[in-house]
C-alpha cells in the first residue's frame, strides 16, 4: 500500500514538472530576450492590428478626453520622459487621457499610452504623472505585450494538451486496480501542472511590471524628475483603493504588492536623485488636469463612485474655492452619497467587510443600496448631513452668483429628493429660465417640473 | 450486431442534436407586465449604439477578432433595426439631434453616460432578467438628456457575444466536452422606456453550431426568426394590433 502511495507521488511528479518544465523554460527564454531582438512574427501582427482597432474605437465612442489644452500638457510631460530614445520597430507613442473612472494606466504595444480621468484626479503633481508614462511607455520599449501574448499562448497550448491527456486516463469498472491509480495519478499531475501554468501566466506579468518599474524610474530619474514622486504615488494608489471597494479580487495578482514597489521606488531615489529634482506643486498640476477631474467626478457619480467623487470635489474646492463649478460638483457629490458616509467605517474596511459590500455591489441597485443603508441606526442621520452639506455649498454659489444655472438644478434635485416639492418646482423654474432650452437636459427638467406639479394640484384637490 | 445498433443510435442522436442545433435559436424574453397587457406600446425606438465582439478561442488561447467584431456589430445593428421596422416600428439613432442644438459630442457624452447606468445594472439584469416585472431596474430619467428620446417609446441597447473556435478546440472539445466544444453567439436585446428609463424588455437569443461560423456571416438565418418571435411575444409595433384582432 505504502509502496503504491510512493508510485504515485512519483507519478505526480514526473508528470506535472515533466510538464511544465520545458515549458517554463521556453517562457523564460522570450524574457531574457532582449527587446532589441525582437522579430515580429504573424501573431504578433495580429496583435498590433488589434491594437490599432483599440485605438479607433474609443476615439469613436467618445472615451477620448478632448481637451487641446490637456492633451497639449499630456504630450509635453510624455515627451520629455521619453527623451530622445529612438521609437522601436511599429511603435508610435500618443499620449491620451480616457474617460474612465477606474484609477489606472495603460499602453498597447503600438505606442497609444492611456491615463485615465480617474487615475489624473488621484495623481498630485508633475512628476507623479511622469512616473505613470515612464512606467507605462517601459513595457512599450521592452515589447511586454507581445512577448507576454507569446508567452501565454504557449502555456495555453500547454493545459489544453494537459486536459486531453487527462481526459484519457483510464476510469471506469473496466480497468484494473493499477490501472485507476494510474489514471488517477495522471489528471491530478494535470490538474495541478495547469494550476501551476497559470500561477506562472501571473508571475511573468509581474515580473514585467518590476521591469516597467525599475526602467520608468530610471527614465524618469534621466528627465530630471524626483524619483520619490513614483513611491508617493503607489503609497496614494494602497490609500485610494480603500475608498471603493474594488470590483475584483483575484486569486492571483498580475501586479506586485504596491507597499514593495513603494519600498523599491524609494530605494532607487535614495541614490538616484538629480541634481535639481522636478516635482510640481499640487496647485498647479490640478489647474492643468481640472477638465479629466471634473469628467471624472462625472463618471464616479454614473458608477456609483460616490465616496471617491466627494473625495476628488473637495481636492478641487480646497485648492481654487472661488470657482462656483467645482462647489457645485462638489454639493452634487454629498447629495448622490444620500444614505452613504462619505469615507467607509472601520466594519466596511476589513476583509469581512468589504467581502459583503462587494458582495451587495454586484446585486443590488442604487437604490436598493440605499434602502438598505436607510435601515441602518446610523442610515437616516448620514442622509440628513449629506443633504445639508449639499444644501449649503449649492446656496453658497448663488449667493455670490445667482444666475449660476446648475446650482438652482441641484438645488431643485435635492428639494425633489426632499419632497418639498414647492420649492423644488422654484428651482427648477429659475433654472429653465436661465438656460432658456439652449441645455441638453431641459425636457428632462421640464418634466420633473411637470410632474410634481401635477402632484401639487392632486394633493390641492384632495 | 448489438455494437452495430448502438453505434447506428449514437450516430442518430449526433445527427439529430447537430441539426437542432443549426436549425433552432433557444430564445427567451421577459417583459414588464405593462408591455403584455398593452399600457406601454412600443411604437417607436431610440438605438443606441450596438456593441458586439467577437473571439476567436483555439488551442493556444483566445484572441481577439477586432474586424470581424466591427463587422459582427454593424450587421446585428442592421438585423435588429430591419425587423423592428418589419413590426412597424419608427426608428431613430441615438446619435440624432433632432431639432435640440446639442452638439455631437454632448450627445456622445450623453450616450456614454447612459452605457455607463446600463453598465451597472447589465449585470444584475443578466442575472435576474425575471426582476423586470417587479420594476426593479432602471437607468434614471437621465435618458431624456438624449435627443432622439424626446421622439421615442423606447431606448433600444443591442449587444452581441461571440466564440468562434478553431479546427483544433473543437476537435480538443470532441475528446474532452464540456463547455467550449462548439462556436457559439448570443444577441441580448434591452429596452428602457424612453421617458423614465425604467427597463421594460429584455430578450436573450443564443446560438451555438458545431461547424464553420454561420453565426457571423448569416446572422439573419441565425436570429431572425427567434427575433420576430420575441418581439411578437413582447408586442411590439404591429404584434399589439395582431394580437387585439
Amino acid at each position: 500500500m505504502r509502496c503504491r502511495s510512493v508510485l504515485i507521488t512519483l507519478t505526480v511528479l514526473a508528470i506535472t514538472f515533466g510538464w511544465t518544465s520545458p515549458v517554463s523554460r521556453l517562457c523564460a527564454q522570450d524574457q531574457d530576450k532582449a527587446a532589441s531582438e525582437f522579430k515580429f512574427n504573424d501573431i504578433d501582427r495580429q496583435v498590433l492590428e488589434d491594437c490599432n482597432a483599440i485605438d479607433a474605437q474609443y476615439g469613436k465612442k467618445g472615451l477620448l478626453l478632448q481637451d487641446p489644452d490637456l492633451q497639449a500638457y499630456l504630450d509635453s510631460v510624455g515627451k520629455r520622459v521619453l527623451g530622445n530614445r529612438p521609437s522601436p520597430e511599429q511603435v508610435q507613442f500618443k499620449f491620451r487621457a480616457l474617460r474612465d473612472p477606474m484609477v489606472q494606466a495603460f499602453a498597447l504595444p503600438n505606442g497609444s499610452v492611456y491615463v485615465t480621468t480617474g487615475l489624473l484626479s488621484l495623481l498630485e503633481s508633475e512628476a507623479q504623472l511622469a512616473g505613470v508614462l515612464g512606467h507605462e511607455t517601459a513595457h512599450v520599449f521592452e515589447r511586454h505585450g507581445y512577448l507576454e501574448n507569446r508567452s501565454v499562448r504557449k502555456k495555453a497550448l500547454t493545459i489544453n494538451i494537459l486536459q486531453i491527456v487527462a481526459s484519457a486516463a483510464p476510469v471506469g469498472p473496466n480497468f484494473s486496480q493499477a490501472a485507476l491509480l494510474f489514471g488517477a495519478a495522471v489528471q491530478l499531475g494535470a490538474a495541478v501542472s495547469s494550476q501551476v501554468l497559470v500561477a506562472s501566466i501571473f508571475g511573468y506579468s509581474r515580473e514585467m511590471e518590476r521591469q516597467a518599474d525599475s526602467d520608468g524610474l530610471k527614465a524618469m530619474t534621466a528627465a530630471s524628475y524626483d524619483p520619490t514622486a513614483m513611491a508617493r504615488s503607489f503609497q496614494l494608489l494602497d490609500e485610494d483603493s480603500k475608498l471603493e471597494y474594488e470590483p475584483f479580487q483575484g486569486f492571483y495578482r498580475d501586479h506586485p504588492k504596491l507597499t514593495d514597489r513603494r519600498t523599491f521606488a524609494l530605494a532607487y531615489a535614495t541614490t538616484n536623485k538629480p541634481a535639481n529634482p522636478i516635482n510640481g506643486a499640487e496647485k498647479d498640476f490640478l489647474g492643468k488636469v481640472t477638465p479629466a477631474i471634473c469628467a471624472d467626478i462625472e463618471s464616479d457619480l454614473n458608477s456609483r463612485r460616490e465616496r471617491t467623487a466627494v473625495d476628488r470635489a473637495t481636492r478641487l474646492t480646497s485648492l481654487f474655492p472661488d470657482v462656483p463649478k467645482y462647489q457645485v460638483l462638489l454639493a452634487d457629490s454629498y447629495r448622490s452619497l444620500g444614505a452613504k458616509a462619505k469615507i467607509p467605517s472601520d466594519d466596511e474596511r476589513n476583509r469581512h467587510g468589504q467581502a459583503e459590500h462587494r458582495k451587495e455591489y454586484f446585486s443590488m441597485t442604487q437604490q436598493e443600496e440605499q434602502k438598505r443603508l436607510l435601515g441602518k441606526p446610523d442610515g437616516p442621520a448620514t442622509l440628513q448631513a449629506n443633504r445639508t452639506q449639499a444644501e449649503t455649498l449649492y446656496k453658497s454659489v448663488l449667493q455670490s452668483d445667482p444666475t449660476y444655472s446648475q446650482a438652482h438644478r441641484g438645488l431643485g434635485f435635492l428639494y425633489e429628493d426632499e419632497g418639498k416639492y414647492a420649492d423644488a418646482a422654484v428651482e427648477y423654474k429659475a433654472y429653465l429660465d436661465l438656460v432658456a432650452g439652449t441645455s441638453i437636459d431641459h425636457l428632462r427638467i421640464e418634466r420633473r417640473l411637470a410632474a410634481m406639479q401635477k402632484v401639487a394640484s392632486l394633493s390641492i384637490t384632495h | 450486431m448489438r455494437l452495430k445498433v448502438e453505434v447506428l443510435l449514437a450516430a442518430a442522436v449526433c445527427a439529430v442534436v447537430t441539426v437542432g442545433a443549426y436549425a433552432t435559436t433557444p430564445s427567451w424574453s421577459y417583459e414588464h407586465p405593462k408591455v403584455l397587457k398593452g399600457e406601454f406600446q412600443i411604437k417607436s425606438a431610440c438605438m443606441m449604439p450596438a456593441e458586439a465582439k467577437l473571439s476567436r478561442l483555439g488551442m493556444k488561447g483566445k484572441e481577439g477578432m477586432s474586424k470581424e467584431s466591427d463587422d459582427w456589430t454593424t450587421t446585428l445593428a442592421n438585423l435588429v433595426e430591419a425587423h423592428l421596422k418589419t413590426a412597424g416600428v419608427q426608428l431613430l439613432p441615438a446619435t440624432d439631434a433632432g431639432a435640440n442644438a446639442a452638439s455631437d459630442d454632448e450627445i456622445r457624452q450623453v450616450i456614454l453616460q447612459i452605457e455607463q447606468k446600463y453598465g451597472d445594472i447589465a449585470g444584475k439584469l443578466n442575472k435576474k432578467p425575471k426582476d423586470i416585472a417587479k420594476a426593479r431596474f432602471t437607468l434614471g430619467d437621465e435618458v431624456a438628456l438624449l435627443p432622439c428620446a424626446a421622439k421615442s417609446d423606447v431606448l433600444v441597447f443591442v449587444e452581441g457575444e461571440g466564440k468562434v473556435l478553431t479546427g483544433g478546440k473543437k476537435s480538443m472539445g470532441f475528446l474532452v466536452g464540456g463547455p467550449n466544444s462548439a462556436s457559439n453567439a448570443t444577441l441580448i436585446l434591452t429596452m428602457a422606456d424612453a421617458k423614465t428609463g425604467e427597463i421594460i424588455g429584455f430578450a436573450r437569443l443564443s446560438n451555438a453550431e458545431s461547424f464553420g461560423t454561420k453565426f457571423v456571416d448569416q446572422s439573419e438565418q441565425t436570429f431572425g426568426k427567434a427575433l420576430d418571435k420575441q418581439f411578437n411575444k413582447m408586442r411590439i409595433g404591429l404584434y399589439l394590433d395582431k394580437k387585439k384582432h
